[in-house]
Order: structure tokens, then C-alpha cells, then sequence
């Protein structure tokens, strides 16, 4: 295989959860060697998170943190201990990236923060992510996705007004903040490239979720107008929703802008008597009658499946597509054909699914090449190829639990 | 490319054409708030996107559409029209300038113009292309249509997310073309890795469905290997291995709360302050929370029961119906505990860490007589801030500094492309 494109670039990943390791991911599955430094007595909080192997819990047996941590080397190390601080430090001299999710105080107290990394490699480039950012009066602030989901606003948009806000599914700025935070990892890489500089990057969960709700914050600013949340709709269609198909919770979604759409849609319903009344002539009157539209056309939908609706309807230039559960997304033939799920083979897990590649880079195409590490995994290939230990050293440090391993 | 000088921005060196429509308006702004020269073209008379609102004071004008400045804010702007002969080989000579190309046409439209990648590649070797679209240059769905609500379902995201009883739902603001602009700019800047090394550049293609199942978390892995589905369940998360029902948005005075205990070394202490704290603030009877081993009734360790959920949420529950978003927050900020207000913008925009970060930025619109405050730098760089140098460009705005300035055309060569209408 042709030479991955981060090759010979070094990671030394503190980081945990989520934002910190789906984005050093993105520069692993890319070439780079990435050594994640964990913990058996601080342990990655997705390491007990389902789904497990057999339904049966174990820090080895979580899909959900293999998932953020192919192409990965796993060491084990107690930060704790004065021992395990000094190996972080050599970890620090040995990287060109280092990263971290700790808090400010925490990363002070190990001597292991910014200005003390510098110290040991002056080029250092060291990520910082975090909830809300470094320095403010919320900048140690502890939590995760779904709560900077609430706080970015969110949650206020999700949902049906008159009702509690629905959550958006899962940890949600965990799922914005990575590609931000890799963005600017490989931006400061190639500035480093150019000026031999290193430097700190801190990245606020917080403020990259903000960025997705711009255009909500400006018209706040600007016109003193609050978006609250309005189920499906959307000022500039209709319909635009989700119709019950044929099936157990089957649904397909259908978004009409135009006229000429509307006029499209209305034929592939055969042209009922209802799609010719006043009241849904226009975009202003469909928006006004919207709850009984959708009522007439969720009676149409129901004698079909999810998929012959979106077959019918695209066939006809409308927008439409499937509400495709976990299983379906396994089975679309399209996310097939760029083999979205890599498969690897994991040691206690066996063989199954990682999150791929959005994008396909023509020449250089990123590749998955291992299985997230066990805990302490690469323990042995680690310390002695990369920190040049002997099995004696590596021996007396697990027996100190420096090297921390299993009770 | 030109590297010799050094600019304070960690892309200053680099200039970017971007021909996108609202698919991939954000690519180019990521690498225009790091400090790439990024050249927006729009078709004559602007993009379709700048009839989508808000309107700035709510004039529906194409001027002052801010779903269209907040994504396009630090470029310059330029118009061509690229489907004439004329305005192709305008696009061509503007392509041998630039270090990237981001465009967001439906699968084959610039192959059909003979501007597709492989044309452009003997144009310009290293240039990479970056192509965003609904579902990726290729395969069985290439060229059906997409919307944000679309691409929420193909994706997966909305079947997860909405009320039991209820349809699937998006969240409220269009995402999908977000992820994939995020995306899109991570792809460009890695191929930039690449050709820096070897100078090579290459196209890369980007699918926003795929960009919107990478925000599934643990719901593809769970039926991967348990064969389970993740069913949405309106403010509770409905885990199902083991399953389990978790509240997430919680009632309170006047809004709502953001909190979910996984118990664990991470909750235990905390939530036992937090339950010491409601006891002291209005005597709420925490004895029976306080008794729980939250420490090892770990979430996955399958000894946190539904039961002790309800105990809490029944204690927690009414705790917070007796207070307002802002005590709670506080109280949350003081005693380190993971709880956060489900935030109006109006209450974002009032949050001092969003202030001590400077994180909003005010910009002139001199033509509109008016400062407007963007959401500002997405990640602070020590050495190469990401910086907000340019209000959105009017339309055709830098159609002279670029046409004549850059490319070299005459005052009456671009009068006669204007009459034309090539630009």
C-alpha cells in the first residue's frame, strides 16, 4: 500500500470520550502513529459504555470507544504516580502533536499544560479540547455533548414548541467539534511546516457547536427574534415532514420548496381531489393548512413502504428520502458503495463495524488499519520501541503500577 | 504556491475558489477565518442562497440575507457565470491561480462543462478539488435530490431523535450541509498535507449522508454487534443494552435543564454534593439518594437499576420545578455538577464565558450602516488566531480587484463580460 499521508507523524493522545479521540482518529486513519495514554484507575468513561461484546460489560468490550480509536496504539499509565508523569514527559518530547481533554488545573498540577510541554519540545503543537474553552468563569467546566448540545440552544430547537424539547440524538457537539478540532490540528501542522512553530490550540465545545446555529444567533442579534423549536417545518416548504409508511416505525421523508415540486408531488399522488382545493394551492396556504395536509398525505403514504415512497417521489424530481433506523444505514446500498463501515478485527470483540470516511480522497485514500486498543494493548510494543525501554524497566513499572494493568 | 512569506494566519499563504451553493458554504469560510485568500463566485445577480432568510431587519433582500452572511462572512465575492463560453475560460484562468477549488454542483454538471477534475488536473496538478454533495460523486443515490430534512433522514439522525409517539424529527436549524462543510474543510486540508509533501494534488468527494451518520454515536455500533435499534423517546434517552430510560431535558420554573446521571466515578461525588446542596437550599429529602452506591451503580456495570433513575428523578424532578434555569446553573458552575440550561439564543448571547472568550465578533456593514456580531474564531491558535477581517461580500463586490486586479483584464473587456452577462 502507497505511504499514508500522516506518516511519520507523532501523537501522544491523553485525550478521552469523544470530541479528543474522533478527532486524533481523523490524523490516525490517515497515517499518523497515534499512542493513546490511558488509565485502568481513571478510565475512559466509554469503556463502560454499551454496546458490549455478549451484552456483558468490560473495558475491552465496548464497540462505542473502539469505534473512536482505530488505527491506534493503547498504552496504560498512572498519571497519578510521580513515575507515570515522568513517562508522559517523555511521551511529550517523543511527539510532534500532543493532545488532551483534562482539565486546565489538572494538566498544571502534572506539569504536563501547555507551557510546560513547550518547555520539553519547543515545537510542540498541543490541542486542547474542552467543554467551554480555557480561562472564563465556566472554563473548568466538567460534562459532555448532550449538555453543550442544551447550552449552544440546541435542545431549544428540537422538538414540538408546546412540549419539552426533544433531545438531539446523542452527544451532539461531540459530533461537530472533532472535524473543527482536526481542521485545526493539520492547519497548525502545515504552519508549523512553515515556520518551525509550534503552538497551543483550544478548542470550546461550546463555541463550535455555536457555529452551526449562526444564522439562529444573528437573527437574535440583529432583529431580536427567538427561534423556538417547530417540530419538522420549514418556512420555505411544505410539505416538509416525515410520513408513517407501511412497516413497523417506517417513515419517509418528503420536503417540497417549489411549485413546480408541489406540482411534481401532486402527480405521483395519482392527483387526488384534495390536491386540487385552495387552501393548498400555494406555499402561504399549505403552510397555513399544514396539519391537515400532512394528515392527508401520511393516509397516502401508509399503503407503501418507506423506500417505494422515496423511489416514487425522487422519480419524479422531489426530494425524499428514507427515515433509515441503525439497520437500514447498515443496508443502503449507497452508504455500501463507498463502504462508509470499515470492518476490523478487534480482540475481544471480534470482527465488526468502525465509522469510515465521509469524504474519498482520489489519490490517498485513508485507511483503517487496526481495531481500538485494549486497554494497555500496545503496553510492551510502545514502551520499548517508541520510549526505548528494556523488559526489565517495563516489568518493575507494572509491578509499581506505574504501568497500570488489571488488579 | 508561494511559501517563502510568512503571514500571522496559519493559511495566509493559500487562495481558495469556491463555487458553492448553502452545501458547502462553510468549507470556504473555515479556511477564510484561518487566514486563506478565499474567492467566493457567485452566478450573476447571487447566489439562490441569499433569498433564504433571516433578513437582516427582516427585509427579504438578497443583500441582506444573514443564513447567507454567516457562512460566507471573510471571503471576497466575485460573479461569472460559468455556462457560457466566455465565463469557462474565465473559471479556468481563476483555477490555475488558486490552491483549492470547493464546489457543490450536482454529480457531472462541470464534467459536462468540461471542467470536471480530470480537465482541471492537467490545468493544475496540485490542485485539490473538494466536491460536496448530498450522497458523494457516485453510487445508486448520486443524483437524487436532498435537503437538510432529507439528508437528517438518510443519515439517520432524525429516527433518533423526536418523541415516541411522534415522527422522527431534524433539529429546527439545517445541519447536514454543516457537517459536510466541516467535513469537506478537514478533507481539503489533509490532501494539502499531502501535496505539500509531494506536490500532488487530488479531488476529494464528500457525502453529507455520511457526514450526518458519523453524528450516530453509540447507534450503529449497537446494532452492529447487539442487533439492537436506539428508539427516540422525546427529553429521555431510551438506551437499549441493558435498556434503560435516562431523562436528559428536565422541566424546571421556567425552561428547561440539560442532566443525566451515568453514576461512576465521574457522578458519584458529584451528585452527592449536588443532593447535600438541594438539601440545604429548600430541605428536599435526599436521604434515600444519598444511600445509593452511585460510585459502583456505573452505567454498563449493570448495577444502576431503573429504579434507582426513577428514585432520582422523582427528588430531582421536583427539585428543579422549584427553580429557575439560571440558580440551577449557578449552583451547577459552584459545585461542579453536570447540569446545563437548554439555552434560548437570547440566553447564550447573556453567557459571560462567551464574553471572556470574546468568542462573538462585531463586523462593519458600512452599506447597511450597522454592526453585526458573528459567532467568531471556532478554535483558539496561540500563534495564528483565526481572525474576522472581512464582512460578507455584496454581490460582484471584488468583481474589478479580481478581474482586473488579479487576472489582468481590461476596464472594457470586463464592461463587455458584464453586457454579456458572463459576470
Amino acid at each position: 500500500m502507497d505511504k499514508q499521508i500522516f506518516e511519520g507523524v507523532k501523537v501522544a493522545d491523553f485525550t478521552w470520550v469523544g470530541v479528543g479521540p474522533i478527532t486524533t482518529k481523523n490524523l490516525a486513519d490517515h497515517g499518523a502513529t497515534v499512542v493513546r495514554i490511558e488509565s485502568h484507575t481513571h478510565l475512559d468513561t466509554l469503556r463502560v459504555a454499551p454496546p458490549f461484546k455478549d451484552g456483558v460489560p468490560g473495558v475491552d468490550r465496548s464497540a462505542f470507544v473502539a469505534d473512536y480509536n482505530s488505527s491506534k496504539y493503547g498504552v496504560s499509565l498512572d498519571l497519578n504516580k510521580p513515575k507515570g508523569i515522568e513517562i508522559a514527559r517523555r511521551f511529550v518530547l517523543w511527539a510532534d502533536v500532543v493532545a488532551e481533554s483534562f482539565s486546565p488545573k489538572a494538566m498544571v498540577k502534572w506539569g504536563l499544560d501547555y507551557e510546560s510541554a513547550r518547555k520539553i519540545k519547543p515545537d510542540i503543537i498541543y490541542f486542547s479540547a474542552s467543554q467551554q474553552g480555557h480561562g472564563g468563569p465556566h472554563g473548568g467546566f466538567i460534562g459532555f455533548g448532550m449538555m453543550m448540545a442544551s447550552l449552544a440552544g440546541f435542545g431549544h430547537l428540537t422538538g414540538w414548541p408546546d412540549r419539552l424539547p426533544a433531545i438531539p440524538y446523542g452527544a451532539y457537539t461531540d459530533f461537530i467539534s472533532p472535524f473543527y478540532g482536526s481542521i485545526a490540528l493539520v492547519a497548525a501542522l502545515d504552519h508549523r511546516r512553515k515556520t518551525g512553530l509550534g503552538q497551543h490550540l483550544d478548542l470550546s465545545q461550546l463555541e463550535c457547536g455555536i457555529q452551526f446555529l449562526a444564522p439562529v444567533q444573528l437573527d437574535y442579534a440583529v432583529n431580536g427574534r427567538e427561534w423556538c423549536r417547530v417540530g419538522n417545518r420549514d418556512p420555505s416548504a411544505a410539505p416538509h415532514n416525515a410520513y408513517p409508511c407501511k412497516g413497523n416505525d417506517a417513515w419517509c421523508a418528503i420536503a417540497v420548496f417549489t411549485d413546480e415540486e408541489w406540482a411534481a408531488f401532486c402527480r405521483v399522488l395519482g392527483g387526488p381531489e384534495w390536491t386540487r382545493e385552495e387552501r393548498f394551492s400555494t406555499l402561504r396556504n399549505r403552510r397555513r393548512s399544514e396539519e391537515e395536509m400532512d394528515r392527508l398525505i401520511g393516509q397516502w403514504t401508509l399503503d407503501y413502504t418507506p423506500r417505494e415512497v422515496m423511489e416514487m417521489m425522487q422519480g419524479a424530481g422531489v426530494a425524499s428520502g428514507v427515515v433509515q433506523s441503525a439497520q437500514d444505514q447498515f443496508d443502503d446500498p449507497q452508504v455500501r458503495h463507498r463502504d462508509f463501515f470499515q470492518y476490523l478485527d478487534h480482540p475481544v470483540i471480534g470482527r465488526h463495524a468502525y465509522d469510515g470516511f465521509s469524504f474519498e480522497l482520489s489519490k490517498t485514500p485513508g485507511k483503517l488499519r487496526s481495531a481500538g486498543p485494549c486497554l494497555g494493548q500496545h503496553n510492551e510494543l510502545v514502551y520499548k520501541e517508541i520510549l526505548g525501554m528494556t523488559d526489565d524497566e517495563i516489568g518493575d513499572l507494572m509491578a509499581e503500577g506505574v504501568i497500570t494493568t488489571e488488579e | 504556491m508561494d511559501n517563502t512569506t510568512f503571514s500571522p494566519t496559519a493559511l495566509g499563504s493559500y487562495r481558495v475558489l469556491d463555487m458553492t451553493d448553502e452545501k458547502g458554504f462553510l468549507c470556504g469560510r473555515l479556511l477564510a477565518d484561518l487566514g486563506a485568500d478565499v474567492i467566493k463566485v457567485e452566478p450573476p445577480g447571487g447566489d439562490r442562497a441569499r433569498g433564504q432568510g433571516p433578513f437582516f431587519r427582516g427585509a427579504p433582500l438578497p443583500e441582506s440575507s444573514m443564513a447567507w452572511w454567516a457562512f460566507n462572512v471573510n471571503k471576497r465575492g466575485i460573479t461569472l457565470n460559468i455556462s457560457s463560453g466566455d465565463g469557462r475560460k474565465l473559471f479556468t484562468e481563476l483555477v490555475k491561480g488558486v490552491d483549492f477549488l470547493i464546489e457543490s454542483f450536482a454529480p457531472g454538471y462541470l464534467d459536462g462543462l468540461g471542467l470536471g477534475y480530470e480537465a482541471l488536473r492537467s490545468l493544475s496538478p496540485g490542485l485539490i478539488m473538494v466536491s460536496i454533495t448530498p450522497f458523494g460523486q457516485e453510487g445508486p443515490y448520486a443524483r437524487y435530490q436532498a435537503t437538510d430534512l432529507v439528508l437528517q433522514a438518510m443519515g439517520g439522525f432524525m429516527n433518533v431523535t423526536g418523541y415516541e409517539d411522534g415522527p422522527p424529527m431534524r433539529i429546527g436549524n439545517p445541519n447536514a450541509y454543516l457537517h459536510a462543510g466541516a467535513e469537506a474543510c478537514a478533507a481539503a486540508l489533509i490532501a494539502s498535507h499531502h501535496r505539500a509533501a509531494t506536490g500532488e494534488g487530488q479531488h476529494v468527494d464528500v457525502s453529507a449522508q455520511q457526514c450526518v451518520v458519523w453524528t450516530l454515536m453509540e447507534s450503529n455500533p449497537t446494532w452492529d454487534i447487539s442487533r439492537k435499534i436506539v428508539r427516540r423517546a422525546g427529553n429521555v434517552y431510551n438506551e437499549p443494552s441493558p435498556p434503560m430510560r435516562r431523562i436528559n431535558h428536565w422541566p424546571c420554573k421556567d425552561g428547561q435543564v440539560g442532566y443525566a446521571n451515568y453514576g461512576g466515578p465521574i457522578f458519584a461525588r458529584r451528585s452527592e454534593r449536588f443532593y447535600r446542596m438541594m438539601q440545604e437550599k429548600d430541605g428536599a429529602q435526599v436521604d434515600r439518594l444519598l444511600e445509593k452506591d452511585w460510585l459502583n451503580n456505573q452505567e454498563g456495570q449493570r448495577l444502576m437499576t431503573q429504579q434507582d433513575l426513577d428514585d432520582e428523578a422523582e427528588v430531582m424532578g421536583a427539585f428543579f420545578l422549584r427553580h429557575t434555569k439560571e440558580e440551577l446553573y449557578d449552583w451547577s458552575i459552584e459545585e461542579k455538577f453536570m447540569l446545563t440550561p437548554v439555552n434560548t439564543p437570547e440566553e447564550l448571547l447573556a453567557s459571560p464565558q462567551i464574553k471572556a472568550r470574546e468568542y462573538m465578533v462585531e463586523m462593519d456593514h458600512p452599506d447597511l450602516a450597522a454592526r453585526v456580531p458573528y459567532p467568531g474564531a471556532f478554535v483558539q491558535m496561540s500563534e495564528t488566531p483565526c481572525q474576522m477581517r472581512r464582512k460578507p461580500p455584496r454581490i460582484g463586490e471584488h468583481n474589478q480587484e479580481i478581474y482586473m486586479g488579479q487576472l489582468g483584464l481590461s476596464r472594457e473587456e470586463l464592461t463587455e463580460l458584464r453586457s454579456a452577462g458572463v459576470i
